[in-house]
């Protein structure tokens, strides 16, 4: 099997394809702290791509509430579970991804959700979780920072566009491939056999089976959107202005006024969802600041201490950058900022939009005290 | 620290042999090829009604099917089963008869964790003296799939298994651009409405809701380049009775398609089977298969072969009756081809 090279794990690692990355990269970042779980974000994309027959339980975009939410129903967990306790060493993954540690006559380790497990995307999740040994017991309220003795947070999923997709690996006819202007994965609605093997490899669990067409099919990153220069839908219609679609680079060629790029690799303030599964996948994540510290580490990987301590203490630029999240449905290719302003330029660097990085504060004069 | 002595290495060696073989799986290929007579007959075949008291008349034989595991995803661990094939053609149709215990009839695909039962007969285009690879085909050297599936055979038999089949309670406020009141159910949709329906719109023969034949007319070269093939030419059924189903095949001998097998009456071909357990998730590579095997076609009139060695009037005479029986027979074809057309 050949070796490729994932940036996220700081190592090489067994797929079965060679490592070709696309010209281009679909890559996005995600604030949880900023997420009120509105799922506005959810009917955008249901009330645009999956509201025919056959695609009922079809959530492309889903907002979960961990620890106990999950669509399907412990998705996370399972594939987890299945792979065993792993260890990272000094940043770099020891453990297996899920191409290493496939079982014997299969490419990927996975499992295939059955249908109720898809049928209520949010059950069992309205559940805080105490988590009274963290700190020792010291801390005493349950919404003190740094951690919150209970806590949940909301996780916005959508399909990660993968560098190494585990749906592809395990298509056995090819039926799923990456587009090579802009790495999105798409499942090829004729050759499609409806074998479910993609719905099994996916530990991210995003190819659905539909079963009035008998096939697949998955989020195609409103590619049509893309292609336009427009952002997808699921971030365009972001009430809590929490996401930000750009392109993302390996650590080694990250671009520094690409959004993405110095969120990802500069400021290292957004982080992969399960880098361990071995997936390179790229949407990123700033980890919720109240999160217990060992729980964010599991999804996020090693860098989440450092993540979180950026985000609370945010230099200009990254606070600049910040105020570019949902505040155009063009696609941000460079940004810059100023003393006060963050200016978002397009692929020909046009101005697209320029934001105050600290509203003015304007003082009502007193003949307009009770205007409504 | 005590050494390990060589006897301990050796019976080390042993035991990770012997482990390897368990659980490495035995080898899918059976070393013996055995002859499938496909025999001449007479008349019209029972083509749709693979129960008919017919097939018991021809020649059986059992083939032996395995797991493939030449590749991924491969089924490892299922026991060995059989498949008891028979085969007869009158001259201008071919029909097989493949029959299989299977406890379980697995006849619905809408959950995600269902699959079907189906079976399969695979060709190789070619007529060469050594068959391609198993894995059907390699480049260049293309096979013929002919893949009979359980859920289309339902389709057929009751109407097609729309989403209430398996969920009969499902209620939807409405489908936008679906032209129906409820229960919406799938085909009485409008033309625009199916551009919505992706796998039917992008042209997917398994989405399509209207199913003409249970048996699908593939070619593929080799792993993961199976397709459906533009012309449809093989008609069938499968009825499941007691644990066992039993599924007809069949094809006019030969037809005007690039991408189908031609066979002739006294040709010998080779022919392979592949069958699927839809309770055990089987479906794609996860197949139980069969070596290749010879198929002898055996012609309406073996006495043709010696017809040079009579006398000219006994030629005169024989080639006489042979060229009514042509025509009485081609008739005959005519008349089934028209009969299974119409019953589609
Ligand atoms: S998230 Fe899943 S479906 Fe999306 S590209 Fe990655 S492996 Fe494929
Ligand atoms: S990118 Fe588009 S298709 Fe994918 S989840 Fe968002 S809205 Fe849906
Ligand atoms: S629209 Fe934005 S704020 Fe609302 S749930 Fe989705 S990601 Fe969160």
């Amino acid at each position: 099997m050949p070796k490729v090279y994932n940036w996220q794990i700081s190592r090489e690692m067994q797929y079965p394809y060679d490592g070709v990355r696309p010209k281009r990269q679909f890559g996005a970042v995600f604030n949880i702290n900023r997420c009120i779980n509105c799922q506005t974000c959810t009917m955008a994309c249901k009330s645009t791509w999956t509201f025919n027959k056959g695609q009922e339980h079809m959530w492309w975009n889903n907002v979960e509430t961990k620890p106990y939410g999950g669509y399907p129903q412990a998705w996370d967990v399972k594939t987890l579970s299945k792979l065993g306790p792993q260890r990272w060493e000094n940043g770099t993954y020891v453990g297996k991804t899920i191409f290493e540690d496939a079982p014997q006559g299969a490419m990927v380790l996975g499992y295939l959700p059955p249908d109720d497990e898809w049928r209520h995307p949010n059950i069992f999740e309205e559940t805080p979780t105490p988590y009274p040994q963290i700190d020792g017991g010291k801390t005493q309220g349950w919404s003190e920072l740094p951690v919150h003795q209970t806590f949940f947070f909301y996780l916005q999923r959508i399909c990660n566009h993968c560098t190494y997709p585990a749906c592809l690996a395990a298509c056995p006819r090819k039926a799923i491939y990456k587009r090579p202007e802009d790495g999105v994965v798409l499942i090829d609605q004729e050759r499609c056999r409806g074998y479910r093997k993609c719905v099994e490899a996916c530990p991210y669990k995003r190819p659905m089976y539909n079963p009035a067409t008998r096939i697949s099919e998955k989020c195609i990153a409103c590619y049509p959107r893309i292609e336009q220069g427009l952002v997808t839908r699921c971030i365009a219609a972001c009430v809590g202005k929490i996401r930000l679609q750009g392109w993302i680079k390996p650590r080694e060629e990250a671009i520094p006024d690409s959004p993405i790029d110095y969120l990802v690799h500069l400021a290292k303030v957004a982080l992969p969802l399960y880098p361990q599964l071995g997936l390179e996948p790229n949407v990123y994540y700033i980890p919720p600041r109240w999160g217990p510290r060992e729980y964010l580490k599991q999804m996020f990987g090693p860098g989440v201490e450092a993540a979180i301590e950026k985000y609370t203490h945010p230099d200009h630029e990254l606070l600049g950058l910040l105020q570019l999240f949902g505040v155009t449905q063009k696609i941000i290719e460079r940004f810059r900022v100023t003393d006060t302003d963050a200016i978002a330029y397009d692929k020909n660097g046009h101005e697209i939009i320029r934001v105050p990085i600290e509203d003015p504060v304007i003082v009502r004069p007193p003949q307009h005290f009770n205007t409504t | 620290m005590k050494k390990y002595s060589t006897e301990m290495y050796v019976i080390g060696l042993a035991l990770l042999l012997a482990f390897a073989i368990t659980t490495l799986n035995t080898p899918t290929v059976f070393p013996q090829e055995t002859v499938l007579f496909s025999k001449a007959v007479r008349g019209p075949l029972p083509i749709s009604d693979p129960e008919s008291e017919f097939w018991t008349t021809l020649p059986s034989i059992q083939f032996p099917v395995a797991g493939q595991n030449i590749t991924t995803p491969m089924l490892l661990g299922v026991p060995i089963k059989q498949l008891t094939v028979n085969s007869a053609n009158n001259g201008t149709w071919i029909a097989f008869r493949i029959e299989w215990s299977d406890a379980t009839r697995n006849v619905n695909t809408s959950r995600t964790e269902a699959f079907r039962d189906a079976v399969a007969i695979m060709f190789p285009i070619l007529n060469e003296t050594k068959p391609p690879f198993l894995g059907m085909g390699e480049a260049g050297k293309p096979v013929n799939v002919w893949h009979w599936k359980g859920d289309w055979q339902q389709d057929i038999d009751t109407g097609f298994q729309d989403l209430e089949h398996a969920y009969p309670n499902v209620q939807v406020d409405y489908y936008p651009f679906a032209n129906t009141t409820q229960p919406n159910t799938i085909p009485p949709l409008t033309n625009f409405s199916v551009n919505f329906v992706a796998g039917w719109a992008a042209n997917n023969p398994l989405s399509n809701p209207f199913k003409v034949t249970p048996v699908e007319d593939l070619i593929a070269e080799g792993f993961g380049s199976l397709t459906h093939q533009t012309h449809q030419d093989v008609i069938g059924k499968g009825v499941w009775k007691d644990g066992r189903w039993r599924v007809s095949f069949a094809r006019p001998l030969s037809t005007s398609d690039g991408s189908d097998v031609q066979l002739r009456p006294g040709q010998t071909r080779f022919v392979a089977f592949a069958v699927w357990n839809g309770e055990n998730s089987e479906v794609d590579g996860r197949k139980s298969i069969s070596n290749w095997h010879t198929l002898q076609v055996e012609s309406v009139f073996p006495e043709e072969g010696i017809l040079v060695s009579r006398s000219l009037w006994q030629v005169a005479g024989v080639g006489g009756a042979f060229v009514l029986s042509v025509a009485i027979l081609l008739a005959v074809a005519h008349d089934w081809r028209r009969k299974t057309r119409a019953k589609q």
